[in-house]
């Protein structure tokens, strides 16, 4: 296996100075976010991401990525000590962390999340290495057409599978692929959806949509609820953090259940961290002997959501390095940023850039260490940003917002484009839906366009071709099956309805 | 019981939001539809620009309606609009928007300050200078100098 040599690029290629830096930065960005509750990895990406285009594409997707992973981390720390989770991927870490630090044992907790997290994230990173390739590899055999169905099932999972209206999550994706169409037709030249203007000729600044729907709009939606005093932090002594014995036998085996868990989630399009981390919690209620712990402190409670959430942040990156098909929101922007960078996602990726691939995987190796070592001698320092209030926070959001998209092009017009998506993210909350899928079908609506076209041509115009290739035909089934799935207790209920009146009138 | 009352309401008025929403999807699908159909549609074998964008507008119609009429969002509750943070913090966004060109990064960011800044009632005015000199200082040096961006702090001057 040529593996050690793979990894030795990887290594060689994270190990420089410039490379150890910015994966720094990131860690320590996503950290700060993950601590502070109101600023989501999202938000921060798509505010970082014009700084990367200063960069090498692989410097770039390590900094971002970085700061996804590292928010995985810092979520903990809000949750277990002012019971307010820094991200929605810590909310269920709460429930049994609070109770831990009422008892005095918050020191304790916060060193078994942050050991979790590090467990749960080497475990979906050596998944990442192992299977990735292998998926690649099979994915190359792909023509178009099994490749438009792939997008359509990996599209119809992740606006599915998320919490919320399903019938809202599959139409914000076909909002999504049309704003994704607007622009210049490669084939045809035509401007599609332009209204005239020149400037969307290259079609919309990704960064711009992003910012408006995730940074701007979820400004204002932090502003709108009643600022309710988060309380202060107690400090936590750094002899508090060393846990106790039977905590550590306690923590081995939720790790040993969450990380698979999270992982698999992470990989499935449109579950996510924060799904990954409700399901392993659920997992470990459904096997204790004693559920009552739960919510009082149980350690299980703590550990089993770390180690998920952090797995699943990291097996994310699988679909999207090996086929080019983002699970989430965060995803999909990290492809916009290989796109930036001239980098095609696909298949293809791991042979053509293989640095990339591998730089990227060792640097989650390198960012994890210093996240481990970052977060427990200065948990201090952590507590101490925690204080901030949000009102001296976000003018500096919506500062690093305008300014980002500013510089990308240096074209007021892309800070018009903020503008209007932020009125359109604000409308989006009011009628609860989510942005995630419109990012999704923004990025692949070009990709899916053209795959559809090259298919059909290459069938003479006979739709038949997408059932008469096997990969095609199966992908498509499950996503029907994705479809039909929720109506099943629906129309079960329909069934039993009418026996259950004719019951009563029999018994009258 | 009064809780429950108020639960029951807040799904009436996130259900009749639902109608809305599905209204306006349907809107947007007919006018996807329009708009394609002014584009050259091709055949199925050689698409031309219209052809996709006319199956999407087709199905964003078909989920919009769906959106109006079946109610799957369970017993969650609509969030109601509080007026002086979407007002400000829009305003704050266009504000910057309209001024970096002709009016430089100085006059932008202190309009993004002072107008978003009152979206938090506790702010004052001393505060929000603060904050401004100390965004204006900070943007400056990572943007202006480290990243070289040819911001202009007052347009003519420097």
């Amino acid at each position: 296996m040529d593996i050690f040599s793979n990894l030795a690029l990887g290594f060689g290629e994270v190990l420089s100075l410039q490379t150890l830096f910015y994966c720094f930065v990131g860690v320590t960005v996503g950290m700060l976010i993950g601590v502070l509750p109101g600023i989501g990895a999202m938000a921060a990406i798509s505010m970082l991401l014009p700084i990367t285009f200063y960069l090498e594409p692989s410097q770039a997707l390590i900094m971002l990525a970085g700061i996804y992973y590292g928010a995985q981390y810092g979520n903990s720390i809000a949750s277990i000590l002012l019971n307010t989770p820094g991200t929605p991927s810590g909310a269920i870490t709460c429930l049994d962390g609070y109770p831990l630090a009422q008892q005095g044992r918050a020191g304790a907790a916060l060193f078994m999340t942050t050991f979790s997290s590090f467990a749960g994230s080497c475990f979906a990173i050596v998944c990442l290495a192992a299977f990735t390739p292998v998926i690649a590899d099979f994915a190359l055999g792909f023509g178009s057409a099994e490749y438009f169905a792939l997008m359509v099932f990996g599209l119809v999972l992740a606006s599915t599978v998320a919490p919320g209206s399903q019938i809202k999550g599959l139409v914000m994706v076909v909002i999504g692929l049309v704003l994704g169409l607007v622009g210049t037709d490669i084939t045809s030249g035509t401007f599609r959806f332009t209204f005239g203007l020149l400037n969307l000729g290259d079609g919309l600044n990704l960064v711009a949509v992003a910012m408006g729907v995730f940074g701007a709009a979820e400004v204002i939606n932090n502003l709108s609820r009643s600022s309710s005093d988060r309380g202060a932090a107690r400090a936590v002594a750094l002899r508090e953090l060393i846990p106790l014995k039977s905590d550590l036998k306690q923590m081995i085996k939720p790790m040993l259940r969450a990380a698979p868990i999270g992982t698999f989630l992470g990989v499935l399009p449109g579950a996510g961290a924060t799904i990954a981390s409700f399901v392993a919690y659920g997992v470990e209620t459904r096997v204790a002997k004693d559920r009552s712990r739960f919510g009082k402190g149980a350690i299980e409670g703590i550990t089993a959501p770390e180690t998920a959430n952090n797995a699943a942040a990291q097996g994310g990156f699988i679909p999207t390095l090996a086929l080019g098909i983002p699970g989430d929101a965060v995803m999909a922007l990290m492809l916009g940023a290989l796109l930036i960078h001239g980098v095609n996602p696909g298949p293809q990726l791991i042979g053509e850039h293989p640095e990339i691939f591998w730089g990227l995987l060792a640097s989650f190796w390198v960012g994890n260490l210093m996240l481990l070592v970052m977060n427990i001698p200065l948990i201090g320092i952590w507590v101490k940003i925690l204080a901030i209030p949000y009102k001296y926070l976000f003018p500096g959001i919506l500062m690093l917002i305008c300014v980002g998209v500013y510089s990308v092009n240096n074209n007021p017009f892309d800070l018009l484009v903020v503008f209007v998506f932020s009125v359109i993210g604000y409308l989006m909350v009011l009628a609860r839906l989510s942005p995630a899928p419109m990012m999704l079908g923004i990025v692949l609506g070009p990709m899916m366009e053209e795959n559809f076209r090259r298919a059909m041509l290459l069938s003479r115009g006979d739709a038949t071709v997408f059932l008469e290739k096997p990969v095609c035909a199966a992908l498509l089934g499950l996503t029907l099956l994705v479809l039909v799935w929720p109506l099943i207790p629906m129309l079960m209920r329909r069934m039993r309805r009418p026996k259950r009146r004719l019951r009563a009138k029999t018994l009258k | 019981m009064s809780s429950g009352l108020e639960i029951k309401e807040n799904t009436k008025s996130l259900r009749s939001r639902n109608r809305v929403t599905g209204l306006v999807m349907s809107a947007i699908g007919a006018f996807v539809i329009y708009e394609a159909l002014s584009y050259n549609l091709g055949t199925a074998a050689r698409m031309g620009p219209g052809f996709l964008p006319l199956g999407l507008g087709i199905l964003i119609i078909v989920f919009g309606v769906l959106v109006a009429v079946v109610n799957d969002d369970g017993d969650e509750a609509a969030v109601g609009i509080v007026w002086r943070p979407v007002v400000l913090v829009l305003s704050a966004l266009l504000a910057f928007a309209l001024l970096i060109e002709p009016a430089g990064l100085m006059a932008a960011t202190a309009a993004l300050v002072f107008i978003s800044g009152h979206a938090d009632p506790s702010h004052t005015w001393r505060s929000l200078t603060g904050l401004f000199l100390f965004l204006l200082i900070s943007v400056y040096l990572v943007f202006g100098i480290a990243l070289s961006i040819p911001f202009k702090l007052v347009p003519g001057v420097i």
